[in-house]
């Protein structure tokens, strides 16, 4: 009976990626401020989507098609060296 | 084991290695159930075929959270980890502020029972790798934070998570073989009120609640903390 009357906050509905789906476009991705960052991986460790990966010299940097722009990365950047900017 | 015993270069240390979660691509933006499966699967590393077994809480019939229930490895010797995905679906305070499964299955007799959250991914992974190790049945409830469900930003994931450990709400402890240890200390807890408000599913609560709620997880904190007296990791 649980399951034919929903309880509180039990979503009827599927997860909101699905407009977000690999190779879709997210609302926003975070960008780097190589000056500010302290290649520390905070925002690598936080990626829900493993979104986030060491590139060159050991910044990070994001992989676009697995980004679902959340900004964990960004609230959690100990240094404030991430922002979430818009796609164009 | 905490966050503090690191340093701040402490992610550069994690394993390189990612695992394919299933259904993660309908996972919401800032999904803490998404974001703990990660860390579970890197401590343990599991086989191919266990993978699938795995859905995501919202999908679960009774809407109490997910469990994933793992064979130890490949060469394990046939006890299963239970990782319970608790995304706190049901929302009936009762269960909110009193999680029963932990003691219910230190009463069942189980080798190795912990509490952990998404927000600390290292102490999530000790404990896995630590069930891992154990000699019997293991168990291991994760808080995951529901953006959606709880109502909150997205971007509050983490940050919630750590306010609902910080005010001794949702303590992480473990018990190996019958003894408890605390393994995140909260010396100066964090005013519940910050936790409730932060939140959209709690609208309705009035002050006359909120106090007594309070003062309902002090209690339970403070058997708890009775009850873990020793603190150094018992040897599994």
């Amino acid at each position: 009976m649980a399951s034919e009357n929903p309880v509180g906050c039990v979503l009827l509905k599927e997860g909101r990626a699905k407009p977000f789906a690999k190779g879709a476009k997210p609302k926003a991705l975070p960008e780097w401020d190589r000056d500010r960052c302290i290649k520390c991986g905070i925002c690598y460790l936080f990626c829900p989507d493993a979104a986030i990966t060491r590139v060159d010299e050991g910044y990070f940097d994001v992989t676009r098609e697995y980004c679902k722009g959340c900004g964990i990365c960004q609230q959690e950047c100990w240094f404030g060296a991430i922002s979430m900017a818009e796609e164009v | 084991m905490t966050m503090d015993r690191y340093s701040i270069y402490a992610p550069l240390t994690l394993g390189k290695r990612e695992f394919c979660i299933p259904d993660a691509n309908e996972a919401c933006p800032g999904c803490g159930a998404a974001l703990a499966l990660r860390h579970v699967y890197k401590a343990l590393g599991l086989p191919e075929e266990l993978k699938a077994k795995w859905r995501f809480p919202e999908k679960s019939k009774d809407g109490r959270g997910a469990l994933l229930s793992l064979n130890k490895g490949r060469s394990g010797d046939g006890y299963p980890i239970e990782v319970l995905i608790d995304n706190e679906a049901d929302l009936s305070l009762a269960s909110l502020f009193q999680k029963s499964e932990p003691g219910t299955k230190v009463a069942e007799g189980y080798a190795y029972v912990a509490t952990a959250c998404s927000s600390y991914p290292f102490d999530l992974i000790e404990k896995c790798k630590r069930a891992q190790k154990s000699k019997g049945l293991a168990f291991v409830h994760v808080l995951t934070p529901c953006p959606v469900g709880w109502g909150f930003s997205p971007d509050f994931t983490v940050k919630i998570g750590l306010w609902a450990v910080e005010s001794r709400l949702f303590p992480l402890y473990e018990v190996a073989k019958g003894a408890y240890r605390i393994t995140v200390n909260t010396a100066s807890p964090r005013p519940i009120v910050q936790y409730i408000k932060a939140q959209e599913r709690f609208k309705g609560l009035s002050e006359s609640e909120i106090e007594k709620l309070s003062s309902n997880v002090k209690e339970v904190y403070k058997n708890l903390a009775e009850l873990s007296q020793r603190t150094d990791e018992v040897k599994l």
